[in-house]
């Protein structure tokens, strides 16, 4: 019994393959590929997975994380070959590894936000949106379980800048996770509600890392 | 991917379902290939998915050399609504690329009410409906499926058609068209040739004269086209291609499992049944065989749930040996056997128990008909103490669950025969009742009633509906006759059946309802989402047809019926016989039993059917 930690990335037309069908598509890639791994017990029994984040549907990221119990010694070269032969297209298994650490130390998560101006975005653009995503407070309504509260995300954004990469305006940013965590499409929601000239047409989604409260790389 | 798919993407429901990407699904380099063909299903990616004919023939066609055959599927109506508003046309789902831009676009016909979104899939591909808006560039469109057993209403719009079994004909009918196409012959030219493969036919090539009271009056075959059209076979499911690596949804759909197809054709000869008479002759697989593939699409595919799949599996003479050889991987492999279809025996139930070992499913039960007179009508032989009989036994094992499936409206009904129903739903409870182990937990008894619908091929073809009026008499009649808490009555609105029923029967009068009810906005229809009669009531009104003309009217035994020239090898004769053996209520023995001699044997090399 071996609680191991892979490491994986998805990316592609696997971006809109949403959580719960994740989870289900990684149970069956597990048995697909031969690992031994605990099962759940009941009438159903699939293996036993743990996702740290949930990642929202259309997003991609290369930081995933599954958790698993090994039961055999399969080394992780062979694992992740497996692996990688039995997951469908854009999900890519990276690394495995033992002794995770414990998933509350997770502080804050690294998102490259690309956004789309149908009509072009200048260098005014990209400075009006720092300008505005580094003012403080930025006060919106935040839905929840148990209901709508005002929330003050500026509180919640660790570090953010935006620059212009092509024709896109790329917003590079660290946003606080855990027990308090925010989630990126707040920001365009902000920009919409205080800035809409600055509302971008389209955005995509993506998540490069999870880092601990010191800011360090979370594995 | 088509510019400006990614952003409506993340605007509608399930996305999953129109990215493919799944593990399983073929891809192939478009240098590498000259035909692309698109295999399209008229009905949402849950559904098409759960098909196991579209995996089989997916299969077939990746397997040929320089051909691609990739998937398509009706989108939601969110999906059509943002791919029309942002010019996206429906795409194969390997490639991305819209279907105007593949050779052949192949459909599927599992039911009537699919026909709608047959149209809808054309022109949200890019490709003109009618057949004959479409030029030498167009792809040719085809299609197949048990509804290709009668495919009259749709030869406006389908250039061939492929009858019976698609694993053989399919990739003659492709080789003939790289041929063709090679030596730069014309489609038309293509099409006289193709109606030379036995099992084609092509619409165009046969013209029909209608009498002054809209019954037929001839058909003539054009071009040297055969006057008998025969559907395909498969002599050897041992040896034909079986999808055992398979593709795996990454997004639930309605069978998220593997299906191993035990054996085709039925040895009941239920006479309502289309399926029983369009599959014969009987012809089954090996239970060696059965068992390799099933274990080997389990480890290809990471499903932990085998169903089997046949139109009767206690029939099969194999099944111990394969519920055994079976349950010994599956057991230690955490794989669940399901055995839906079975009859109400012994052995079905003891084995039922066996494989069922933690949770207790629900018991369904298709008496069809609530009398033994009318059960002998249907020639269903499936009687009142069978039912009871397993009920008994799977009450004392602690089933507490049963579903009775009923029809209303079958030839010869009397009220008697709805108060019969109810009887057998009474006598259920009563059952369980005396031979519950633990009552405290209750039952559930479930009467499900549909409204039949005669189909084309089989003894009832030439029998009348009955009335949408009738049917709801029926209905409300049989609710008052359950009394008992315990017994949930469920009973289906007659509009989908009703219009079912003009479409199984229909000739090629109906294609220009069919274009005017989708131009009114039909799709879906087999979803009560979309389903609308009154669409579909304005556009026979539009076009000048009575649809109580396919639906109700009793049809002549000497009449030229719409479907006479496409043969499923059941002689006609032996379809009358049976229907005068149902009108004088008694039973015909099952193939096993004793050969009533359907001619459908003639059918395999050696005619000698191995029912």
């Amino acid at each position: 019994m071996r609680k191991m930690r892979l490491l994986f990335k998805k990316e592609g037309r696997a971006a809109y393959i949403s959580h719960l069908d994740t989870m289900r598509t990684l149970q069956r890639a597990i048995a697909r590929a031969g690992i031994s791994a605990k099962h759940t017990e009941g009438f159903n029994p699939h293996a036993y997975i743990a996702i740290a984040l949930p990642l929202s549907l259309g997003y991609t990221s290369e930081c995933e994380m599954m958790d698993f119990v090994q039961t055999d010694n399969m080394p992780a070269f062979d694992l992740i070959a497996r692996l990688n032969r039995a997951l469908p297209e854009g999900i890519v298994a990276l690394s495995v590894y033992e002794e995770g650490r414990k998933v509350r130390e997770i502080a804050s998560v690294h998102y490259v936000l690309t956004l789309e101006y149908d009509n072009g975005a200048d260098e005014g653009v990209v400075s009006a949106l720092n300008e505005f995503l580094s003012s403080k407070p930025i006060v919106i309504m935040k839905k929840s379980k148990r209901g709508e509260k005002e929330v003050d995300i500026s509180e919640l954004i660790r570090s953010i800048n935006a620059y212009k990469k092509e024709e896109n305006v790329i917003i590079d940013a660290v946003l606080a996770a855990g027990n308090e965590s925010l989630n990126p499409e707040l920001l365009i929601r902000a920009i919409d509600k205080f800035r809409p000239e600055l509302t971008p047409d389209f955005v995509k989604y993506h998540r490069v890392q999870v880092l601990d409260n010191e800011g360090k790389k979370f594995i | 991917m088509q510019k400006g798919l990614e952003r409506i993407l993340s605007k509608v429901q399930k996305p999953a379902r129109y990215t493919g990407g799944e593990y399983g699904a073929t891809m192939k380099n478009k240098e590498d290939v000259d035909t692309r063909i698109a295999f399209c299903f008229p009905d949402i990616y849950e559904i098409g998915m759960s098909h196991l004919g579209l995996r089989i023939l997916y299969g077939v066609l990746n397997n040929i050399d320089g051909v691609w055959c990739e998937r398509s599927f009706a989108p939601w109506s969110d999906m059509e609504d943002e791919m029309r508003k942002n010019g996206i046309k429906l795409y194969g789902m390997e490639s991305g690329d819209p279907l105007c831009n593949f050779n052949i676009v192949a459909f599927t016909l599992q039911y009537e009410m699919c026909y709608s979104a047959v149209l809808n899939m054309l022109d949200l591909g890019g490709i003109a409906v009618r057949a004959e808006d479409r030029g030498e560039d167009a792809p040719l469109v085809i299609a197949g499926g048990p509804c290709a057993y009668n495919p009259e209403p749709l030869c406006d719009f389908v250039d061939l058609f492929s009858i019976g079994e698609g694993e053989e004909h399919l990739p003659e009918i492709v080789d003939l068209y790289r041929r063709f196409r090679a030596e730069g012959k014309t489609k038309k030219e293509f099409l006289i040739a193709a109606a030379q493969i036995p099992g084609t036919y092509v619409p165009s090539l046969y013209e029909f004269r209608y009498k002054e009271d809209g019954t037929i009056e001839s058909m003539t075959a054009l071009n040297d086209a055969p006057e008998k059209i025969t559907k395909r076979i498969i002599q050897d499911l041992d040896s034909v291609y079986y999808p055992t690596k398979m593709i795996v949804p990454s997004t639930e759909v309605v069978h998220d499992r593997v299906v191993l197809e035990v054996f085709r054709g039925c040895i009941r000869g239920c006479r309502f049944c289309q399926a029983g008479y369009a599959y014969r002759p009987v012809r089954a697989k090996k239970a060696s065989t059965l068992i390799e593939q099933g274990i080997a699409m389990c480890e290809n595919s990471g499903y932990e749930e085998i169903s089997l799949a046949s139109l009767s599996t206690s029939d099969y003479k194999e099944l111990p040996e394969l519920a055994d050889g079976l349950l010994d991987w599956c057991e230690p492999h955490k794989t669940s056997l399901q055995l839906p279809s079975l009859r109400a025996d012994n052995f079905s139930v003891e084995l039922m128990q066996r494989i069922q070992k933690v949770r207790k499913s629900g018991l369904t039960f298709a008496p069809e008909a609530g009398t033994v007179r009318l059960r002998a009508v249907i020639n269903k032989n499936l009687q009142e103490e069978d039912v009871l009989n397993a009920c008994k036994v799977a009450f004392e094992g602690g089933w507490s669950n049963v579903k009775l499936y009923f029809m209303i409206g079958l030839p010869t009904e009397r009220d008697e025969d709805l108060e019969g129903i109810a009887d057998i739903a009474h006598n259920v409870l009563h059952t369980w009742r005396q031979y519950a182990k633990n009552k405290n937990r209750g039952v559930k008894i479930t009467v499900s009633a549909s409204c039949f619908v005669p189909k084309p091929g089989t003894p009832f073809q030439w029998f009348g509906q009955n009335t949408r009026e009738e049917f709801r008499r029926k209905a409300l009649y049989l609710r008052e006759k359950i009394t008992a808490k315990a017994v949930t009555y469920n009973w289906h609105e007659p509009d989908t059946s009703y219009l079912e029923a003009v479409f199984a029967r229909g000739d090629r009068r109906l294609g220009k309802v069919i274009e005017a009810a989708w131009k009114k906005g039909a799709r879906l229809d087999g979803w009560g989402d979309f389903f609308s009669l009154e669409t579909w009531i304005d556009a026979f009104r539009e076009c000048d047809v009575d649809p109580d003309f396919y639906a109700l009217r009793d049809r002549a035994l000497d009449e030229i019926l719409p479907w006479d020239h496409i043969s499923t090898g059941v002689d006609k004769r032996h379809l009358i016989k049976e229907w005068e053996t149902a009108l004088s209520e008694a039973v015909s023995p099952d193939c096993r039993v004793k050969c009533t001699g359907c001619g459908a044997n003639k059918l395999l090399c050696g005619g000698v059917c191995d029912a």
